[in-house]
């Protein structure tokens, strides 16, 4: 078996298809550089790019190796799923030497911005070695499914709070010289997401009780409901979308909108719906996915009935108003995947971005709709106001916005804004700049007439717009209701009954939390004791491994864990740290470890007394229904 | 010009290490404004057998030495910052070394 084909093996048992994916992209393979095979000085082979006019060696001629070893040198101790991020295979010596010289089994993401170079590195380096010691993800460029966009997910689910301080990062060196707008992209996914998380870490902490109680809630509409990646299969795409927000200057062109319906798919965020609906405007679908909005921005007799596409961490009091069809997709959630991937039916993702426009917006896109037209997507205080009038007020006040910060406006110079719809807005400029580069012809048109500029959109009046776009007439809610919901009888008996397993499988996390917390108690007694036994000591970890993965496969831990997030944020922050001694580490992984399973077991009962007290509930109702 | 060897050598030894240890590789602008600097030494080293080093191999090393600059020269026309580094940090410097005394004392102190 050659090297290349070993490697082929070795990734594609990590990563199902991948070997497939290779090979897919390396028959489509373009060449736009040529690599030169040379030999260092000292015997090792070592390679030179020629791009664009330019000649640079990735590796060097007299000493291939010592810029590797130092980086890694510098790098220290890694701890225990540390992420590290590298840009550039051209040179394996770095990925060699901090697979080969970390003791602690570590993260590495890799990006390779060129298929080319990428299939050099598998043709000469083997990789099922390091494989097994780390977890090692690659991206590629010009691979589907592998690209950038792709590291952005992975570099978004392993670069949280906590692991930010351990987190490295590099960009091999002339790849900024070779490849520099992918270097530039390379970095800047870094920065975002770290401003993101640590943006998020306290709203994260405020949210986290609010969004369990709405998923134990809300879980039961699956049960009837939908599934977004069913939309694709009646929406015709040879129309555009059109996502109105509610931003102030929704009120300038909101009438227009009377002429898109019938000839667009229009969305509405939560906030939009009621000075939509008092325009006599209903939209074909509306997007919750806050869990704290309040049923009164929702609250009309004709928004009942129009789709809805919801989140399950949604607030439960909109969702309980809404009798119309709900539409959800996979939001990574253990509880609601079981039940979204029971019927056989794709993996439906949305893009959250962390606002429900930027939701709404990536399911327009999801579709696969050619165009989007936004509609009152500020993302800023135009005239000084944080929403349309009608939304939470009938008449918005004036807020002072004087020191807020500025961006540049799309009919004026500079508009007032906030940090966080800063990010909404650098979120959408990405999104689209990668969508387009995925699909050329996709296009937004900005109809917003004022608020913020966003990045690759077209700026344009709603009433351009709609004349130009909206040119071809559709019934959306005929289209939906082609749609059977998306379990049939048969699994939608299977997931009530699954529903109803909950209050049990809660109980089971908070015996087995106590279970592990006499391990820890053992722990505690073992590291108080003059001279460790190390056996002991390590036996004593095995087993607390053991039952934490045993609670970990519970699904109802991953709910409980969130409502945790302080207590998470120690641990998590704790598997990154070392202690001088055994002893001293032993202690404080029992301190924690004490604390961590004494809130997780009362959460479990609680959440488990919540559950039945709904039950009974329910049941109560029905039979005053009955009689 | 051993005072000038010196100074050359610090000064290069700063952008090597900061290439090694901080990831700052882009050397290029560092290393080019010490072209002329460079170029005197090696014309001064080429210019005559100084210290009686034995025939043979002082003119391999003058043909080292010529290769080492063309690198370098090669590398700042390329804007190749692996080959600069490479050709700087394992190449010229090994002969400044020779002429360094902090080099020797360096070394000597690092072998304790």
């Amino acid at each position: 078996m050659t090297i290349y084909e070993e490697n082929l093996k070795a990734l594609s048992a990590k990563y199902s298809r991948m070997d497939e994916l290779i090979e897919e992209a390396k028959e489509k393979m373009e060449p736009e550089l040529e690599i030169i095979e040379e030999v260092s000085y000292d015997g090792e082979p070592i390679i030179k790019v020629q791009k664009e006019g330019k000649t640079c060696y990735l590796n060097g001629k007299r000493n291939t190796k010592e810029p590797a070893e130092k980086w890694v040198e510098t790098l220290g101790k890694l701890p225990n799923n540390a992420p590290v991020f590298i840009m550039g295979l051209g040179n394996p010596s770095y990925l060699k030497e901090l697979a080969e010289h970390t003791k602690k089994k570590i993260t590495i993401i890799i990006y390779e911005p060129s298929f080319q170079i990428f299939l050099h590195f598998l043709e000469h380096v083997s990789i099922a070695e390091w494989m097994e010691k780390h977890m090692i993800t690659f991206f590629v460029k010009g691979i589907k499914g592998m690209d950038e966009q792709a590291m952005r997910g992975m570099a978004g689910r392993v670069l949280t709070y906590e692991s930010i301080p351990f987190s490295r990062r590099l960009v091999l060196p002339n790849y900024d010289v070779l490849f520099p707008d992918e270097v530039l992209g390379f970095v800047k996914v870094m920065f975002d997401i770290a401003d993101f998380e640590l943006s998020q870490y306290s709203t994260q902490i405020s949210f986290s009780t609010v969004t369990v109680k709405n998923m134990l809630d809300n879980i039961k509409y699956l049960c009837n409901g939908y599934k977004t990646i069913q939309l694709v299969e009646v929406i015709p795409r040879d129309i555009p979308g059109i996502l109105v927000s509610a931003g102030p200057s929704l009120n300038k062109n909101i009438k227009e909108l009377k002429r898109a319906k019938g000839k667009a798919f229009i969305i509405a965020v939560d906030t939009a719906i009621k000075p939509l609906l008092s325009e006599g405007i209903i939209p074909d679908m509306f997007a919750v996915v806050d869990g704290r909005k309040p049923l009164s921005l929702v609250e009309k007799e004709e928004a009942k009935e129009i789709p809805l596409l919801g989140t399950l961490s949604a607030s439960s009091a909109v969702l309980e108003y809404h009798t119309g069809m709900k539409f959800f997709y996979n939001e990574g959630y253990a509880v609601s995947d079981h039940i979204l991937l029971k019927q056989d039916m794709d993996f439906g993702s949305v893009e959250t971005g962390g606002s429900v426009a930027t939701t709404a917006f990536s399911l327009l896109y999801k579709i696969g709709l050619p165009c989007i037209i936004l509609v009152g997507q500020d993302l800023a205080y135009t005239g000084d106001k944080s929403h349309a009038d009608g939304t939470f007020a009938d008449v918005m006040k004036k807020e002072d916005t004087k020191n807020y910060i500025t961006v540049e406006g799309n009919t004026e110079e500079k508009v007032p804004t906030t940090e966080i719809l800063k990010l909404y807005l650098k979120w959408f400029g990405d999104y689209i700049a990668a969508a387009k580069k995925y699909d050329p012809n996709f296009r937004v048109i900005n109809a917003t007439e004022g608020g913020a500029k966003i990045e690759h959109t077209e700026i344009m009046t709603l009433h351009d717009a709609i004349e130009q776009e909206c040119t071809k007439e559709v019934d959306i809610q005929a289209c939906l209701k082609k749609l059977p919901p998306m379990l049939n009888e048969e699994n939608r008996k299977w997931a009530e009954e699954y529903l109803d397993s909950f209050p049990d499988k809660f109980l089971e996390v908070a015996k087995s939390a106590n279970k592990t917390r006499k391990l820890y108690k053992k722990l505690e007694q073992t590291c108080k004791r003059k001279n460790i036994d190390t056996k002991e000591y390590q036996s004593l970890l095995k087993k607390i491994e053991k039952s934490i993965k045993q609670i970990e496969k519970n699904e109802m831990h991953q709910l409980i864990d969130a409502t945790m997030i302080n207590a998470r944020y120690i641990l998590a922050r704790e598997q990154f740290l070392y202690r001088d001694s055994l002893q001293e580490e032993g202690k404080e992984l029992a301190r924690q470890g004490l604390i961590y399973t004494e809130n997780m077991a009362k959460i479990a009962i609680l959440f488990k007394e919540y559950l039945e007290e709904k039950k009974r509930e329910e049941k109560k109702s029905m039979e005053g229904n009955a009689c | 010009m051993e005072e000038k060897i010196e100074k050359l050598f610090r000064a290069l030894n700063i952008i090597a290490m900061n290439y090694l240890f901080d990831q700052k590789h882009n050397n290029i602008d560092d290393i080019k404004e010490l072209v002329p600097q460079i170029e005197e030494f090696v014309l001064w080293f080429l210019e005559k057998n100084k210290f009686g080093i034995e025939e043979e191999l002082y003119s391999q090393m003058q043909a080292y030495l010529l290769q080492v600059l063309e690198d370098i020269l090669s590398a700042l026309k390329q804007g190749d910052q692996v080959l600069l580094h490479d050709a700087v940090t394992y190449g010229l410097m090994d002969y400044l070394e020779l002429f360094v005394e902090l080099g020797q004392e360096e070394k000597e102190n690092d072998n304790l």
